[in-house]
């Protein structure tokens, strides 16, 4: 049985899982705070989107817009309490910081 | 009244979701201070009361699933009915000792109501119909756990970079499972776990794709080696609620919904073969990983952290193999480490969450019940005999020798011989030991109101091997139940 009939949909699949691996790195790896959110906002969308495209349920788009939303909500209140807790949002100060405080096993 | 009851009891499960749902509004309509937490233990003592006696008739008693929910919003099936008892009850221990870990203040009926929602979302993912709303219950209990462990940055910031760090694991795995549930309904043609056991799988190669992605998503969140990057900023500098709660309730409750997507993989042929050895070869590295990370450790819920995730390794080798009883044997693992978890990080915090283990030194003199819950965790994750700990491993042995896999029992040998070691450890300081700060000779027993759940969980941990028949009679009839695909 053919995963992907049509043309459009092998595209529309390339394009969202391509946005959701390169999303996902740069959640990851990047060092600005509000970068990652955003990257990781986008993630989920990219997924929401890459599911539909392969024929998931209806569900999944709502689920994955839920889920990609109540994340930013949450990383924002992260986000502003760091700004105010560190006077920064790059996390490469925040690490630094938090290793003065206490070292890593 | 009785008609009552017997309404009660045919929508118990519904019952367990919704008591916490309403108890997280409740608190959020005391303005300040503990008694936001009264709504708290009230709401998941009902839960409890109704999850455990749902789980008392179906897999003690052997009765069939009330019809009134079975099959239409909710699922039960033997290992989601067991795990929900166990968060249900995991849960309402940890209320009741939030007031002690939460503080008075503002922040007090947030927590409560994070906590409730943390709740709801673990048990409903045990109850959940179909994979799209596992993830929706799963990312509940996870955002919820999030925020509350970020709750503990009004006093130490660092817990800001563990609970982001969370958020973007979360996340990333929430995509992964997201395309995984996609792949499995396409190749399937099904998405719901009672069509996933007759469905044919045309396409066995993508269904088996999809279920990998969806059980590396479930793993990731649990904190299994080498995807648990970030277990150790969460759990190192969390705020001790948030930990605690996720510890003892979010992680066994994914490793739960882990089973049950497991359970249906690894029985059919075609994508099991495929599934089975990555399980296994997984379990093996969290294993030897975690092991390795925890005696290493120098704080103590760090070290929780890699000790869950050596426990974890050895759940993956017991569902691995695909048999009831190698189920049951990750049933009672996820127990232990639930137990093990509880008295070992609750003890923990009632002494005011001592981060590093030089703070230990001599805590038996100072701080005799806290010392109590720690040692209780300690010999259960050594595996010492008679705990629940010695128990888990006993059985992923039984199962493992059963079914061939002798290699299995050599993977519980290594855990319990680094748990030996950590857990040794831990009690040579409690014990033996004398403060070497200041400050370590300043902890006391400050909480001890609040110590009940540790206690009664390092004592359950300790002592449930003296007579542990009926629990295993019910965790075998989960795991034969999961294994035949329902009741």
């Amino acid at each position: 049985m053919s995963l992907l009939p049509s043309v459009l949909e092998m595209l529309l699949l390339a394009l969202a899982a391509a946005m959701t691996a390169i999303a996902a790195a740069t959640a990851w790896a990047s060092a600005n705070v509000i970068k990652r959110l955003a990257a990781l906002f986008l993630a989920q969308i990219g997924a929401g989107l890459a599911a539909l495209a392969l024929g998931g349920p209806a569900q999944i788009a709502l689920a994955a817009l839920a889920a990609a939303l109540a994340s930013l909500t949450i990383g924002a209140a992260i986000a502003v309490r760091m700004q105010e807790a560190y006077r920064s949002i790059d996390s490469d100060d925040i690490d630094e910081a938090d290793h003065r405080a206490e070292p890593a096993d | 009244m009785i008609d009552v009851l017997d309404l009660a009891r045919a929508n118990a499960a519904l019952i367990a979701i919704l008591a916490p749902l309403c108890g997280a509004g409740l608190a959020l309509l005391i303005p300040s201070g503990r008694w936001a937490c009264a709504p708290a233990v009230l709401a998941l003592a009902v839960s409890s009361i109704a999850a455990g006696d749902l789980a008392w008739r179906m897999l003690l008693l052997g009765q069939a699933p009330p019809m009134a929910m079975n099959g239409l919003v909710l699922r039960l099936d033997g290992v989601g009915v067991a795990a929900a008892a166990l968060s249900s009850v995991t849960a309402a221990l940890i209320a009741l000792a939030s007031p002690a870990l939460i503080g008075p203040g503002r922040r007090a009926p947030l927590a409560a109501c994070l906590l409730q929602l943390a709740a709801a979302g673990w048990i409903a993912s045990a109850f959940a119909s179909d994979l799209v709303m596992l993830f929706a219950a799963i990312e509940i209990g996870m955002l919820a756990s999030c925020a509350l462990g970020a709750l503990g940055g009004g006093r130490d910031r660092g817990a800001l970079g563990g609970a982001l760090r969370f958020l973007i694991n979360n996340g990333v795995a929430g995509a992964l499972m997201l395309i995984g549930v996609a792949f499995v309904a396409r190749a399937s043609g099904v998405a719901t776990f009672d069509a996933l056991g007759d469905a044919p799988a045309p396409a066995p190669h993508a269904a088996a794709i999809g279920f990998g992605l969806v059980i590396s998503a479930l793993a990731m969140k649990a904190g299994v080696a080498p995807l648990h990057g970030w277990a150790g900023a969460y759990y190192g500098r969390g705020g001790a609620l948030g930990v605690l709660a996720f510890a003892a309730l979010g992680a066994p409750a994914l490793l739960a919904a882990l089973a049950r997507v497991a359970a249906y993989a690894v029985a059919t042929p075609p994508i099991g073969e495929h599934i089975a050895p990555a399980l296994l070869a997984l379990g093996l590295v969290s294993v030897v990983i975690g092991s390795v990370q925890a005696i290493g450790a120098r704080n103590l819920a760090r070290l929780a952290a890699y000790a869950n995730a050596a426990q974890a390794g050895c759940f993956l080798i017991a569902i691995a193999m695909g048999s009831p009883a190698g189920f049951a044997a990750g049933l009672v693992q996820i127990l232990a480490l639930a137990a093990a978890s509880l008295a070992l990080l609750g003890g923990a915090a009632a002494t005011a969450h001592p981060a590093h283990l030089e703070a230990l030194d001599g805590l038996a003199r100072r701080a005799p019940f806290s010392s109590i819950a720690i040692t209780g965790g300690a010999l259960s994750l050594m595996g010492a005999p008679l705990t629940i700990g010695f128990l888990a491993r006993w059985r992923l042995i039984e199962a493992g020798v059963g079914g061939g896999w002798w290699w299995a029992a050599g993977a519980v040998i290594v855990t319990s011989l680094a748990g030996v070691f950590y857990g040794g450890r831990l009690i040579e300081r409690l014990y033996f030991r004398h403060a070497s700060t200041a400050a370590a000779e300043a902890r006391r027993d400050r909480r001890r109101g609040f110590l009940a759940p540790a206690l009664c969980a390092a004592l359950a941990a300790m002592l449930i091997g003296v007579d542990p028949a009926w629990l295993l009679r019910m965790l075998e009839g989960a795991g034969r139940l999961l294994a035949g695909f329902g009741p």
